[in-house]
């Protein structure tokens, strides 16, 4: 039955507007490029033949593997897409496959998409391919464990890299009051062994395609980017890693959301000084993002402009009378707005009811 | 009157060598019906495929005068059309209406050209009202009428018809039949349903091993035993 | 199964239903914006944001237990944020509701705030899935500059998707039947990778053929597609109610000085 698989896709509600709107540019672009690549080396009349693939990835995902009693594995998909139909295809499969989960399996969130395409398609398709690429090394394309051992590493690689993005995008978008050391750790733990799992179905897939069809394993390699070197995809990776670190890092600085809970605790109190934002695009980036929270929650956060997180601390402190007298207020503005929704919501209910009836009149005229 | 498919000599062999069409010779007048019928692997579904150019062959075809080649191919196949064996590889298009609108939209005609024409197709095989169903909610005898819509939406005057009446219920079948008796078109209907040949073809050609084997009318073949069991259609 | 009720309701017909796709797909963009843009700890304020789900809902005749069904299937990451806010968060939060005020540790407020927002979306979401056929969705998301090319894959998938999972069943019945569960680990394995394999190759082939029976009908590469869109004064007045509300939802009525 679909819909009862438990799906790790992220949701709407762990992401702040502004990465989200980042994801999804990311996302598009890298989409848009594997589109462009995958005509070239596909003919692009068959491009829109990948959505037919992504039903496969679909029907594929309902073949449970038990590994234990009780247990089974099933494939994500991504990586074993790469493997068959090259990075670039892949990558455009998955994001139909995930537009389609999102519209009609409500599977992660409308607005999610593009951590969700990033996450659980393009890492996958392109880091894991180009895991699965150094594994096999150049040249032994015969060597038949060599491709399944490479096939089973590229899941491992894909599937908990793209994991491990779930925890930074959180960070990112300050939601999370989790400390995301914790929430890494368990993000990766649990799919290195969903990507295990998944490695080894994936390396059964390509043993059965071996034996029937080899003419498709060969179907990945353009002419011209069987040359690309070792050396250039180890560079990819480390340049990601790179690149992850050092947005994590900016994130970090700019946004101390996600790490606020720890100052409230006092528990990392020489961390004070590590969070200075006096920087002027900082200051205007906190302008921008404070815009979408101009009445933001009840209590101590006024303005987050460049403002130091003890200060925040000590405000609270010094106002518990204003914020009662505020909180009082706030009392009856949130009895009345609840009010006015109900009444609101039975006019509705009312006029639907009414054109119900006033259509079922007609109907039956 | 001329003849609206030609084909002369004409051989289909697949890269791996084998050759599914060795010779063949074939004419069809308008508005005629004609069987093609033989084994299993005697080469009908090929033979289909080569006159809409899907499949490579060697000697010469030509569909209405119009000699097929890679130049001509979009021209020839808007002269006639091809409902193929498998209902659902034919309907891919989210809804029935953009199924049935997607060859006149390709041979040029503008959207609200190409919609009337898919409406009046649609109704001409009885699905109208499913028009915004999609392919998968279809039983397999509306599958097959709405595969036959595509087509007539062309406004082809050359019916290809691979297995019409395979996997229907015999109601299907026989709305089906009465359908195609109705339409003017010519017609090369590939199947191994002799009842079905019997009532709605003039003519019939049986092939046997990639070869035409015999080619004449309706009462003179199917009346034939000995040829029929020599071709292990009886 | 889920997918073959939304399209059942989508092929019916209400007020929602004759609203042009784009116009929905725009507010129901716009409505889990301004959603998400709800900080963590607004519980009571959500409440206005239920009028666009559930007018959608009523509007278009989409039975309600439909929608909340959808949205009872809890995303992990939803359950286990909530749960693990109610750990870590321990800042505190004066609530007020009338005459009342009454403090609570900001986790709860956090994982209601997230469970209340997750099911909102999904509501709204399911609203414009319910009362738009997919084709008309396609269609919208075509004309609002998504890429033909993604688009058309869409449309295959939709198509395809049913068509591949009764292959899938009927392979993996197969599969089953023949005492599956009792083999070894390493035949198990193998097992599931002939279905999985067998399943790829049929689909390679499979899409030769719908690619040979789209260039029987004459295809080129570039998709030429109906336009059955028609903007009307309905669908003008629908985005300005649904603008306002948000705005009213958002910035208006959880007004604090």
């Amino acid at each position: 039955m679909i819909g009862t698989m438990l799906a790790m896709h992220m949701a709407n509600e762990l992401l702040s507007i502004p990465v989200a709107a980042v994801t999804l540019a990311v996302a598009l672009g890298a989409v848009a490029l594997a589109a462009v690549r995958a005509g070239k080396t596909l003919d692009s009349e068959k491009l829109p033949l990948m959505g037919v693939m992504g039903a496969f990835v679909f029907a594929a995902q309902m073949i449970n593997f038990a590994v234990l009693p009780g247990t089974s594995g099933h494939l994500g998909g991504g990586v074993l897409l790469a493997i068959l139909l090259g990075p670039a295809a892949g990558i455009v499969t998955m994001a139909a496959i995930l537009i389609v989960q999102c519209l009609l399996f409500q599977d992660g969130g409308l607005l999610a998409l593009g951590t969700n395409i990033i996450n659980m398609g393009v890492v996958p398709c392109l880091l894991g391919w180009c895991a699965y690429k150094l594994m096999l090394g150049s040249g032994q394309r015969a060597k038949a464990w060599r491709q399944y051992i490479a096939a089973w590493g590229a899941c491992l690689v894909g599937v908990t890299l793209g994991a491990a993005l779930v925890p930074v995008e959180a960070l990112a978008s300050g939601v999370l009051k989790i400390p995301v050391a914790d929430f890494l750790t368990v993000m990766v733990g649990v799919h290195l062994l969903i990507g295990f799992v998944e490695g080894l179905i994936t390396f059964a897939v390509i043993a059965y395609i071996r034996s029937v069809r080899p003419s498709v394993l060969g179907l990945d390699e353009p002419e011209h980017s069987a040359k690309l070197s070792s050396k250039a995809m180890a560079g990819s990776l480390v340049v990601t890693a790179l690149l992850l670190g050092g947005v994590v890092s900016w994130f970090a600085c700019e946004h101390p959301d996600g790490l606020e809970w720890s100052y409230q605790e006092k528990q990392y109190a020489q961390a004070d000084s590590a969070v200075q934002n006096d920087s002027p695009v900082i200051a205007s980036v906190d302008d921008w993002q404070a815009r979408w929270a101009p009445m933001s929650d009840y209590t101590r956060r006024e303005a987050s402009l460049g403002q130091l997180p003890d200060e925040d601390v000590q405000d609270s402190a010094d106002a518990p009378a204003d914020q009662a007298a505020i909180a009082a207020v706030d009392g009856w503005v949130s009895l009345a707005g609840l009010l006015g929704t109900a009444v609101t919501l039975g006019i509705v209910y009312l006029v639907s009811a009414l054109v119900r009836r006033r259509s079922g009149v007609s109907e039956s005229a | 009157m001329s003849e609206i498919l030609s084909i002369r000599d004409m051989t289909v062999r697949y890269h791996d060598g084998v050759e599914a069409l060795r010779g063949v010779c074939l004419s069809l007048w308008p508005h005629q019906r004609v069987g093609l019928i033989g084994p299993n692997g005697a080469g009908k579904t090929s033979l289909l495929l080569a006159i809409m150019r899907g499949v490579p062959f060697e000697g010469d075809i030509e569909i209405d005068g119009v000699a097929l080649t890679r130049r001509t191919a979009e021209r020839a196949r808007s002269r006639c059309g091809m409902v193929f064996q498998e209902a659902d590889d034919q309907l891919f298009m989210p809804t029935l209406l953009a199924d049935v609108a997607f060859g006149p939209l390709n041979q040029g005609l503008g959207s609200d050209e190409a919609e009337s024409h898919a409406r009046a197709a649609i109704a001409a095989v009885g699905l109208a009202g499913l028009d915004d169903r999609s392919g998968h909610h279809l039983s397999g005898g509306q599958k097959r009428n709405a595969a036959l819509a595509t087509v007539l939406a062309m406004r082809a005057s050359l019916l290809l018809l691979d297995e019409p009446g395979a996997n229907l219920d015999f109601r299907s079948r026989g709305r089906l039949m009465e359908l195609l008796a109705g339409r003017d078109e010519a017609m090369l209907i590939a199947t191994h349903d002799l009842d079905m040949v019997r009532q709605l073809c003039t003519r019939v050609v049986l092939l046997d091993n990639g070869q035409v084997a015999a080619d004449g009318s309706t009462d003179e073949i199917l009346g034939d035993t000995a040829l029929l069991s020599r071709h292990d259609l009886a | 199964m889920h997918h073959s009720y939304i399209d059942r309701f989508a092929q019916g017909d209400s007020p929602i239903h004759r609203l042009d796709a784009r116009a929905k797909l725009l507010a129901v963009v716009a409505y889990t914006v301004v959603l998400i843009s709800f900080d963590r700890y607004a519980v009571s304020e959500l409440a206005a944001m239920s009028i666009f789900p559930l007018a959608m809902l009523w509007l278009g005749r989409v039975p309600l237990w439909f929608a909340f069904r959808r949205a009872l299937i809890l995303s992990p990451f939803i359950a286990t944020v909530a749960l693990l806010s109610t750990f870590y968060d321990h800042s505190v939060h004066t609530v007020a509701m009338g005459p009342w005020q009454l403090d609570i540790p900001g986790g709860y407020l956090t994982a209601a705030d997230v469970i209340a927002k997750f099911t909102l979306g999904i509501l709204a979401l399911t609203a414009m899935m319910c009362t738009t056929p997919f084709g008309m969705l396609l269609e919208a998301m075509r004309k609002l500059a998504a890429p033909r090319a993604l688009v058309m894959q869409l449309g295959f998938l939709y198509r395809y998707i049913f068509v591949l999972l009764d292959e899938a069943m009927r392979i993996r019945r197969a599969r089953d039947f023949r005492g599956s569960a009792q083999a070894p680990l390493r035949r198990r394995l193998a097992a599931t990778g002939g279905v999985i394999g067998s399943l790829f190759v049929l689909t390679l082939d499979r899409s030769e053929r719908i690619h040979r029976a789209m260039c029987a009908r004459g295809y080129r590469g570039e998709p030429h597609s109906l336009t059955r869109l028609r903007a009307g004064w309905a669908d003008a007045v629908f985005l300005l109610l649904t603008a306002a509300h948000l705005v009213l939802a958002r910035w208006l009525y959880p007004a604090y000085f």
